[in-house]
């Protein structure tokens, strides 16, 4: 009989404590997988997109909020711009590339967003990237050309099932029960590939789209045909480089100027990110911390459960040593044990912290429009397997020990 | 000669008082014999059967077992030794309660040099009449039938040398005599020499050569004193 087949015999002998010590584990792994994952993604999801928007004129109000809204899809924007203000801003010397759009309407859960259409032509969302609609690498169609066409990011696509033709009424709002422009049919023309970024998960039309919607106010179409009425949620700003790919230092001349005025803001994300990070980092730090007491609290569960089952284990392990065994050899089952626990557990809590993770994403989805994918592998995943040995070693030392030292004719036979 | 003893003494580490509690002065047991110690409950014997499988070390004097001097082995080649030379059967089977009869047996074999034979295991059950009870349990067995099977297991690693330590002290009146016999035909089917200790004076007469431990253990200071 081998080694491993007596450390397996003896742990379905004592199969309900080992299940517990190993059910323990699980728990506290899944949660340290679930948390980190979450921090991960959202640390790549905030600080990722900002590196293709300088900045963002917006109205005046809390600059998070504009961040969030612009570019990751997400709250409201809370105001507009005139349009002749952002005409003003675009021909500012440092101003590279302005591109202007519109919010506030959805379709299936995903913001629908009227834009310039140099956004799908022109914008590099990351540096060097541009949209792009190629087949092989899972976009299709092309850019929209005219009004009532659309073309949907990779996520919206895949989540919607669109397909090029389809057509689609969108929400007038961005929330459950808000009322739908009927008359207003938009044609999917494309589909864009995948770029890992909030984009992924939004529909565009273009600007002149969102001016002859049926059903908004009379003000909104006369916005169309006269500039001086026209208004807009935002715009992305590209800034000039200067030698070396530093933003243009005018950068911070042009947002005090802008921010003189009585109804707009130049939002600078790189600024406003970290109070971001803040919020989420003390919420992590929080839920880590919470993790790390688990998981130390189910090696302290392994140590005594294993301990536990050293004293029904006792008169085996003595008898081990009477058919010969090393006292190396009674410690080495001991410490094998606890080995196997810990590696089921960690197995277990792998899958189960990667279930949250699905679970969770669904539900922040669905509430705040942010995606999580519960296939993503964080740092922590890979540590789970070597950190869960690590454990059952240290777990199963000191009951092992205890094992290395068992007398043998104390644990068994009566002298006569 | 399988074991040749001169001088042996065992003494226990009690404190500041060592507890002397062998001391043979000679003795020795052939190869292929069958001997019977005898002796009351309290005078050693047990000490002596763990002292001849090395699970006690050797305080003085000389002790060669299956052609190995154990005076001053170490504990871990006197593991090794008692894997590849030794059987050994308890007063009160000790078998393993999660592992079924054939794993019992096959646990005999595991810390030995030999591969673990299931087909081996199997027709040792077989040769205590125990064939039927492949993948029982301990708990679910006799007495008579658990000491068949530890019987069984002793014999796993071809022993040289059989120790049985009380053998039928817990076995029905019934069947002693019928464990008994097993135990001295198999020990001649497979050429294994036997040496049990027992206080019972009604089972000793199955042998051919006895020893009353009293004659030789010099250390006996009567049934408190000599209690190891």
């Amino acid at each position: 009989m081998s080694f491993w087949r007596i450390v397996l015999k003896s742990l379905k002998h004592h199969r309900f404590s080992n299940s517990l010590a190993a059910i323990s584990i699980a728990t506290g792994i899944a949660l340290l997988v679930a948390v980190y994952s979450f921090k991960e993604q959202s640390h790549n999801t905030f600080t990722q997109v900002g590196l293709g928007v300088d900045a963002i004129l917006g109205p005046k109000g809390s600059p998070l909020q504009i961040v969030l809204n612009a570019l990751y899809h997400l709250e409201d924007m809370p105001g507009k711009i005139k349009w002749t203000y952002f005409k003003e801003v675009e021909k500012e010397r440092i101003v590279a590339q302005a591109i202007p759009f519109v919010v506030g309407h959805s379709y299936g859960g995903f913001r629908v967003n009227a834009i310039d259409g140099k956004f799908l032509t022109e914008f590099e969302y990351l540096p060097g990237k541009t949209f792009s609609f190629s087949e092989e690498e899972g976009g299709q169609g092309r850019p929209f050309s005219k009004s009532h066409e659309a073309v949907a990011g990779w996520e919206a696509a895949k989540q919607l099932n669109i397909k090029l033709g389809q057509t689609f009424n969108p929400v007038c709002g961005v929330q459950e029960g808000d009322p739908v422009h009927e008359k207003d049919k938009i044609t999917f023309v494309g589909i864009l590939t995948p770029t890992g970024t909030p984009h992924d998960r939004a529909i565009y039309i273009p600007l002149e789209t969102f001016y002859g919607l049926e059903g908004h106010p009379l003000e909104t179409a006369i916005m169309a045909e006269q500039e001086e009425y026209r208004e807009i949620s935002g715009a992305y700003i590209k800034i000039k480089r200067i030698r070396g790919g530093a933003l243009h230092p005018g950068i911070q001349d042009l947002k005090f100027a802008i921010n003189q005025s009585d109804r707009n803001q130049l939002v600078v994300p790189a600024e406003v990110m970290p109070r971001l990070h803040n919020i989420i980092g003390w919420i992590d730090r929080v839920l880590i911390a919470i993790a790390v007491i688990l998981t130390v609290l189910s090696a302290l569960f392994l140590f005594f459960s294993l301990l536990s089952a050293l004293r029904e284990m006792r008169r085996d392990l003595a008898l081990f040593r009477a058919l010969g065994a090393t006292r190396k050899t009674v410690m080495g089952l001991v410490v094998a044990e606890a080995l196997i626990i810990s590696l089921v557990g960690g197995i277990l809590g792998l899958t189960l912290g990667h279930w949250l993770i699905g679970m969770g994403a669904h539900f922040i989805k669905v509430e705040t429009g942010v995606g999580f994918t519960a296939g993503y592998m964080s740092m922590i995943d890979w540590l789970v397997i070597p950190g869960t040995a690590l454990l059952g070693l240290l777990g199963g030392l000191v009951p092992g020990i205890q094992a290395y030292r068992l007398g043998v004719l104390e644990n068994l036979s009566p002298i006569s | 000669m399988i074991i040749e003893l001169d001088s042996l003494e065992i003494v226990f580490d009690r404190g500041k008082e060592p507890l002397k509690v062998l001391d043979i002065s000679h003795w020795g047991v052939e190869e292929g014999e069958q001997v019977a110690i005898f002796g009351p409950s309290g005078s050693g014997k047990s000490t002596f059967l763990h002292t001849l499988a090395g699970l006690l070390p050797v305080s003085r004097g000389r002790l060669t077992v299956c052609g190995h001097a154990l005076e001053g082995m170490s504990e871990a080649k006197r593991d090794q030794f008692r894997a590849q030379y030794i059987g050994y059967i308890f007063q009160n089977f000790n078998l393993l309660q999660g592992f079924t009869a054939l794993e019992n047996v096959l646990m005999g074999m595991t810390f030995s040099l030999r591969k673990s034979d299931p087909e081996e295991a199997r027709r040792l059950l077989d040769e205590v009449g125990l064939s039927h009870r492949l993948r029982y349990h301990p708990s679910h067995m006799s007495s008579g039938e658990q000491q068949r099977v530890a019987v069984a297991r002793a014999l796993a690693n071809r022993p040289k040398l059989l120790l049985a330590d009380e053998p039928t002290a817990s076995l029905h009146p019934v069947n002693k005599e019928d464990v008994l016999r097993l135990l001295m035909d198999i020990c001649d089917r497979h050429g294994c020499t036997l040496v049990m200790v027992t206080h019972e004076r009604e089972v000793i007469g199955l042998f051919e050569k006895t020893v009353t431990f009293l004659e030789f253990n010099r250390a006996y200071q009567g049934p408190l004193g000599g209690k190891a």
